[in-house]
């Protein structure tokens, strides 16, 4: 005999309390009233006869005391749910593995693939048996416990009410794992699968014993229409900075061909459409190219061309975000040169700060420095662009004064140079630059090297080693283009940036030193808290869309991210014809293979106090007057 | 009779200036139109049989002979039987039976039993009383009340002729129940101031813890001729309720401890059947007349069963 109800501890005390409660009803009971009547002696003789009784009516109402009692602390013990051991041993656990990753929101079946899983699993709860425990897990990025094993039908309801699917990829060898860890050692364990199947089973059960276990499965879901986006990244263009390059990338689930119209949207405004023929399974990638305005949010999306609507709307929208772009503090050390202000002035995303030679540092964070024929003022620490270095100040040392020579090799493809026509330009004086260990020729005539870039106590330079107006470089494109460039090199942020993630992956975002965690607000508007470690704000987008970041240690830190479902897996929605795992085909579990039988403990409890209720009022007949 | 009415009415208009003594409807208009109805049945079944014609053991100026005796000097000469004195030769004298007014003792019950319940029984018993000794009155009887209940707790003074009927009248509606009941020594104290031996109705629940036989063979012994009256509740039979009770005698406070269940209810109701038999058995074996008087039978029918049955006032 087992106990799995109340425990004796609270037992006790409620034995205690129910004994004193029905003995004082018994006391109040035994209190005659009082009655007058004509001749007592007429009734004497009635009694009289019944003297003989009169030792075993008392004794009955003794007796009717301890059966009252017998039934109260029967009622209490039925509260403790006594079981023989052979009971608990009959009874089913089941662990329940709902699918509820983005494929479940497929809408093939009304309203959901998820909603008709749930309204299966309410008629299955509706079920099983008194006694059966069930355990319900989520099975989304994460394997979720909605509830632990229990046998509470309106907790297994709730429970499948609140499953929601998620824009990520379900990860069942880790649902089957802590399946498996939870059934052991329960009785008669069963494992059931809720899922449309679009996932590899056998993988996922790679290296799991399934075998003991019987397995059932319900499968929903039975389209596959899909057009889905797959990638969508932003990036600004190396060499144009002022423009930014979108790839998207689309992919046809279906075996038809379907035409996609796909738009591109910035700041709420299309600025691109393109009809796309897809066949069956195609995957296409498109590239937009386009002068974007800092803090941009790109929305891309995707209809059908028939204005039909595809089974998985999760996929037809992606999102992402080019951040604002740094405005650079520059200052210029020269004696008054047009060409160069001129050239630095055609970047708008810099600001300028004009000293001469000699003149103290201005107060400020400087992004960086160009030197024309000076020296770096006192305190400058940063990128440095030295424009014909003085002799001993500079960060390389001069070679021998070079007359009347031009650019005779140069690095191609370094970026600093990147578009640049060099072989025309011509000098008339200069001179040629000795670069230092891990110093790097950019360009050079065939008397020395001319442009060189190194770096010196961590700090980057770019050397030229002529003065702009000694030569006729200044007249041509390759001076501004060189001067923007430089600057370019300087700046390094964009390259880190990410312009969207994806959902169910980890988004590791960087945050302003000192911060300790930050408020996240999702897509549908709730928040949460994510913590910070080591310098970087780390979660798991769950949902496709715009999240912000909100540092309340750093306000001004404040970002935000776009993250997309992007996972060619989940779009695709095809569910499985059967689902198989170790040669077994996995079947619906049977309705009503619940352990029957409820226990009769309840029904008792009901009737021995209908019983107590009915024999105090009905045989004492305490109504009557 | 109608002049009797007359005066009923205009004593009742002359009572309502003042408060009332006793239940409104005691007796009230409908009973004295019982009454007059009496008086006339009464009339009509009892003619020439009643009109205070009981002979008597005394010998007077009746005119029924009685026997005869012989002259002694200072007889009433007009008493001699001359046939006698032609036949025989010898002065006798003729001697008649003499006829006295007949004697009728209302005996009521006023103990607390009585007045259990509603007290239905305690009020039919007054309204037979008074119907019974209005028609006893009406026939020249002579009418004494006695209220009693372990002793004889008031009594009226013998009452003849019809006028007398409204002191019966008050002094019933001066009764009040109380105390226990105890018949042998109350009528025997009654009989004790009565010289006049006569009929004595006894209306009673006979409730007594003593036996009412002890009571009735008081009369008996005493040479009254009891007519038992007995008031019977339907109620009396009935369980007060249901349940572990402690029943206490109206009279006495005795306490009984009864578990009453629908059984020992219905043995109640045989019970109390049993003990209206034995009542009637007795005052049958004993030639006591007795009239079971149902508090749910009206008063009127109950004297008219009187009438019939005989016995009383014969």
């Amino acid at each position: 005999m087992s106990f799995t109800g109340l425990a004796w501890t609270t037992l006790w005390p409620l034995a205690a309390a129910s004994a004193i409660v029905v003995v004082a009803a018994y006391l109040l009971r035994d209190r005659r009233r009082t009655l007058t009547v004509a001749f007592v002696p007429l009734w004497a003789n009635v009694v009289r006869d019944r003297e003989s009784s009169r030792w075993w009516s008392r004794l009955r109402h003794f007796v009717s005391l301890l059966l009252q009692l017998l039934l109260v602390f029967l009622l209490l013990a039925a509260l403790s749910d006594p079981r023989r051991r052979v009971d608990r041993q009959s009874l089913h656990h089941y662990a329940v593995l709902v699918d509820v990753s983005a494929s479940m929101q497929a809408t093939d079946l009304e309203p959901s693939r998820l909603s008709v899983a749930e309204q299966q699993l309410h008629r299955w709860i509706d079920q099983i048996g008194d006694r059966d425990r069930v355990l319900m897990v989520a099975i989304g990025r994460d394997a979720t416990p909605m509830l632990p094993f229990t046998s509470d039908r309106t907790a297994l309801h709730a429970a499948v009410t609140r499953l929601a699917a998620r824009d990520v990829a379900a990860n069942w060898h880790l649902g089957l794992r802590r399946a498996l860890e939870l059934l052991r050692d329960r009785s008669r364990p069963e494992l059931i699968l809720v899922t449309d199947g679009a996932f590899d089973l056998g993988a996922a059960a790679s290296g799991l014993d399934l075998t003991r276990i019987p397995i059932f499965a319900w499968r929903v879901g039975s389209g596959r229409k899909n057009v889905a986006i797959t990638a969508f990244a932003a990036r600004r263009v190396p060499l144009d900075r002022t423009s930014v390059e979108i790839l998207l990338q689309v992919v046809n689930t279906d075996d038809v061909a379907h035409t996609v119209q796909a738009r591109l949207s910035i700041d709420k405004t299309i600025i691109d459409t393109r009809q796309l023929q897809l066949g069956p399974g195609q995957q296409l990638a498109q590239y937009f190219e386009d002068p974007v305005s800092a803090g941009a949010e790109l929305v891309a999306t995707l209809h059908m061309a028939d204005g039909s609507r595809d089974q998985l709307s999760a996929d037809d929208r992606a999102f992402a975000l080019l951040p604002e772009r740094h405005r650079a503090k520059i200052l210029v050390v020269t004696r008054g040169n047009a060409y160069l202000e001129a050239a630095l002035l055609l970047d708008q995303s810099v600001d300028l700060t004009v000293i001469s030679p000699g003149q103290a540092l201005p107060e400020g964070k400087w992004d960086g420095a160009v030197l024309d024929a000076a020296p770096a003022p006192a305190g400058f620490h940063g990128p440095k662009l030295w424009l014909a270095p003085p002799k001993g100040e500079g960060p390389i040392e001069l070679g021998r004064t070079l007359r009347g020579v031009g650019f005779d090799s140069w690095k191609r493809d370094d970026p600093l140079i990147a578009r640049l026509v060099l072989a025309d330009v011509q000098v008339a004086v200069g001179h040629s630059l000795i670069p230092g260990p891990g110093d790097e020729v950019i360009a050079k005539s065939v008397q020395g090297p001319l442009l060189v870039r190194g770096t010196r106590n961590r700090e980057p330079f770019i050397a030229l080693g002529f003065e702009p107006r000694d030569s006729d470089m200044v007249l041509r494109p390759a001076w501004p283009l060189l001067m923007l460039n430089a600057l370019g090199s300087f700046f390094t942020e964009d390259t880190r940036y990410i312009s969207s993630w994806v959902t169910g992956r980890p988004a590791s975002i960087p945050c302003p030193a000192g911060v300790g965690f930050a408020e996240v607000t999702l897509p549908d508007k709730s928040q949460i808290r994510a913590g910070v470690t080591d310098e970087h704000l780390a979660f798991v987008p769950e949902t496709a869309g715009v999240y912000r970041v909100h540092f309340p240690e750093a306000p001004e830190a404040d970002t935000e991210i776009a993250v997309n479902l992007s996972d060619p897996v989940e779009s695709r929605i095809q569910p499985a014809t059967k689902l198989s795992l170790a040669g077994r085909t996995l079947l619906p579990p049977p309705l009503g293979s619940g352990s029957s039988g409820r226990p009769p403990w309840s029904a008792l409890v009901l009737a021995v106090m209908a019983l107590v209720l009915f024999e105090w009022l009905a045989f004492h007949r305490r109504w009557t007057t | 009779m109608v002049d009797f009415a007359r005066m009923l009415r205009s004593r009742r208009d002359a009572s309502r200036a003042q408060p009332p003594e006793a239940p409104e409807e005691l007796f009230g208009a409908e009973f004295e139109k019982k009454l007059e109805m009496l008086a006339l049945v009464s009339r009509r079944v009892f003619a020439g049989r009643w009109r205070a014609e009981r002979p008597s053991k005394r010998r007077g100026s009746g005119v029924q002979f009685a026997e005869h005796r012989e002259y002694i000097p200072g007889d009433d000469v007009r008493f001699i039987d001359h046939n006698a004195y032609q036949r025989l030769g010898r002065l006798l004298l003729k001697q008649y039976e003499e006829e006295e007014d007949l004697s009728v003792h209302f005996l009521i019950d006023c103990s607390e039993s009585m007045a259990h319940g509603d007290r239905r029984k305690f009020d039919h018993a007054r309204r037979i009383c008074a119907a019974l000794a209005y028609v006893a009155l009406s026939h020249l009887d002579r009418v004494t009340v006695a209220a009693i209940s372990n002793s004889v707790v008031s009594r009226l003074p013998a009452a003849r002729g019809k006028p007398q009927v409204f002191r019966i009248l008050r002094f019933l509606r001066g009764l009040t129940p109380g105390g226990s009941t105890a018949l042998a020594p109350a009528l025997r104290a009654f009989s004790a101031s009565s010289p006049r031996r006569g009929v004595a109705l006894l209306l009673s629940d006979l409730y007594d813890p003593g036996g009412f036989q002890r009571g009735i063979d008081v009369l008996r012994y005493e040479r009254f001729e009891p007519y038992v009256i007995h008031l019977v509740d339907p109620n009396d039979a009935l369980a007060p309720g249901v349940g572990d009770l402690t029943l206490i005698d109206s009279e006495t406070r005795q306490a009984c401890d009864v578990t009453v269940t629908g059984a020992l209810a219905r043995r109640l109701g045989q019970a109390h059947a049993e003990y209206l038999a034995s009542i009637e058995s007795y005052c049958v074996q004993h030639r006591a007349p007795y009239l079971c008087a149902d508090v749910r039978v009206p008063f009127d029918d109950l004297v008219l069963r009187v009438f019939r049955q005989g016995g009383l006032l014969r």
